[in-house]
């Protein structure tokens, strides 16, 4: 107090407490200035065809390089596509959450997931929000998509990240190092997603398709556990590259898609998506590639396979069915249906 | 004077806990490492001009990540949940390792796949080889095994 005299103390505190709130004003990424809801003229009156869910998950290692040596960042490639395909949803409606780390700032948890809300094309909504608001892993993002979600006839959940663990999942999300995320895990998720009433759905199923970009969401234990709330599943049995699967094929269904937009449009969607995916892959990895397709979890309708260019296959010819190298076309993928 | 001094370093102080921070955990630290020293290796080998150097960069490199691996588990400081992820490391380089020297019943790289071949290690490891649910590191490892890069390079 007789160092600095009342006074001097007194215009610390204030210089601080406005550098404080200018702090808070200057930092931006993802602000909630943008959560105000957007106008909802285009939505009065219409029904979204489409619903798509993409969970694009952030916290952990996700760097790859390029054959040139750059970095890429595949959650944040997987939000560029996503977002890409979203404004083409003309009749669709289109959730993206972004699941970054976590971060502290004055010792309180930081917002670190992001809601892209997208109706008819345009954005509605850039939201941020707490990941574990609730305990669970997708909770924050089922609260959200609780409150904004319309109905949708077709609703599709993509996924995007690491191997989602068969059992104990702690340490998935690097910065929550003791929160579980498994495959029970997600199942809840998935649940309580499907909670959220689809009126408009014709399907006795939550969810017409199903897309796991990530290594081995296509094992069995996974496809047997996911098969029932969903038609489809898209998803590799094996590793995945993280340059993902390529999901614009709703880029061409979206324009003018078949109606009603049933089963078989589904599968038609899928494959296509599958054959892009694996295209996309074939062009850019020199690792194994398979892609494949399953209807309820159990039968395979499609799989797409391309063997390692070094070193031995992850898969037998069982498991490929009857997978074989043309000797014509040394690239074209094998398809077994 | 004084006061100019207090209020900068309230200032500085307040900018530290004001300041959204990040605590980068072990494990994602290890594999952005580990890509950065992979992607230094793929570029050498693809800047080697003949074929003998790029396969001594590629073996030494993999020779290297193996046998250090190795003894890191043996220090009496690495715990056993470390232990599971550097052999599970060590386990994936020493494939590749195979694959080069064409052991194990592997074919041999030819000296024209060997650019190939050093990005495909590379893709393997970035895509599965530090990624899923367990992989977990402790500090004390991630700093031998940033040293043990750190020597290799």
């Amino acid at each position: 107090m007789t160092l600095f005299g009342k006074s001097g103390i007194v215009y610390a505190l204030a210089t601080a407490g406005a550098f404080f709130l200018l702090m808070g004003c200057a930092y931006s990424p993802g602000s909630d200035s943008q959560d105000k809801p957007a106008a909802r003229q285009p939505y009065e009156g219409k029904q979204p065809l489409f619903q798509l869910i993409y969970v694009i998950h952030g916290d952990a290692s996700y760097s790859y390089h390029d054959p040139q040596g750059r970095r890429h960042y595949a959650d944040q490639e997987a939000i560029a596509q996503a977002i890409e395909v979203a404004h083409a949803g003309l009749n669709a409606e289109i959730f993206i959450f972004h699941q970054k780390p976590a971060r502290t700032r004055f010792f309180f948890p930081v917002k670190n997931g992001i809601l892209f809300h997208f109706r008819f094309g345009e954005k509605v909504r850039e939201e941020t929000y707490l990941r574990y608001a609730n305990g669970t892993s997708l909770g924050s993002e089922v609260a959200l998509y609780r409150t904004y979600s319309a109905s949708a006839p077709v609703r599709i959940l993509l996924y995007f990240g690491h191997e989602i663990p068969e059992r104990d999942g702690r340490g998935y999300s690097a910065s929550y190092p003791s929160r579980n995320f498994s495959l029970a895990e997600f199942t809840r998720g998935l649940q309580e997603f499907a909670l959220t009433g689809n009126d408009a759905s014709g399907s006795e199923k939550p969810f017409a398709l199903l897309t796991l970009s990530s290594c081995k969401g296509g094992s069995p234990v996974t496809l047997g556990a996911l098969g029932a709330f969903t038609d489809y599943i898209l998803a590799s049995p094996g590793d995945l590259h993280l340059s993902y699967m390529d999901t614009r094929a709703f880029m061409g269904i979206f324009p003018d898609p078949k109606l009603p937009f049933g089963k078989a449009e589904t599968r038609s969607l899928a494959s296509e998506m599958a054959r892009n995916s694996f295209d996309k892959l074939k062009e850019a990895t020199q690792t194994e590639i398979t892609v494949g397709l399953w209807e309820d979890g159990r039968e395979r309708v499609e799989f797409l396979h391309h063997p390692p260019r070094f070193g031995p296959s992850q898969f037998s010819e069982a498991d490929t069915g009857t997978y074989r190298r043309s000797p014509k076309s040394p690239t074209k993928p094998t398809t077994i249906k | 004077m004084l006061y100019r001094l207090s209020t900068m370093a309230v200032l500085l102080t307040a900018s530290l806990f004001a300041s959204p921070t990040r605590a980068e955990s072990n494990s994602t630290l290890l594999a952005e490492k580990l890509k950065t020293s992979l992607n230094q290796m793929v570029q050498k080998v693809q800047q080697a001009e003949n074929p003998e150097t790029k396969r001594t960069i590629l073996s030494d490199y993999l020779t290297k990540m193996e046998t250090g691996l190795k003894e890191i588990q043996a220090k009496p400081s690495i715990n056993a949940q470390d232990k599971q992820t550097l052999a599970a490391l060590e386990e994936k380089f020493q494939k590749h390792l195979s694959i080069l020297e064409g052991t194990e019943g592997n074919d041999a790289v030819v000296d024209g796949d060997l650019d190939a071949f050093a990005g495909s290690v590379q893709q393997s490891m970035e895509q599965a080889g530090f990624s899923g649910g367990g992989f977990y590191i402790s500090t004390g490892a991630l700093i031998i095994i940033i040293l043990l890069l750190i020597i290799i390079f």
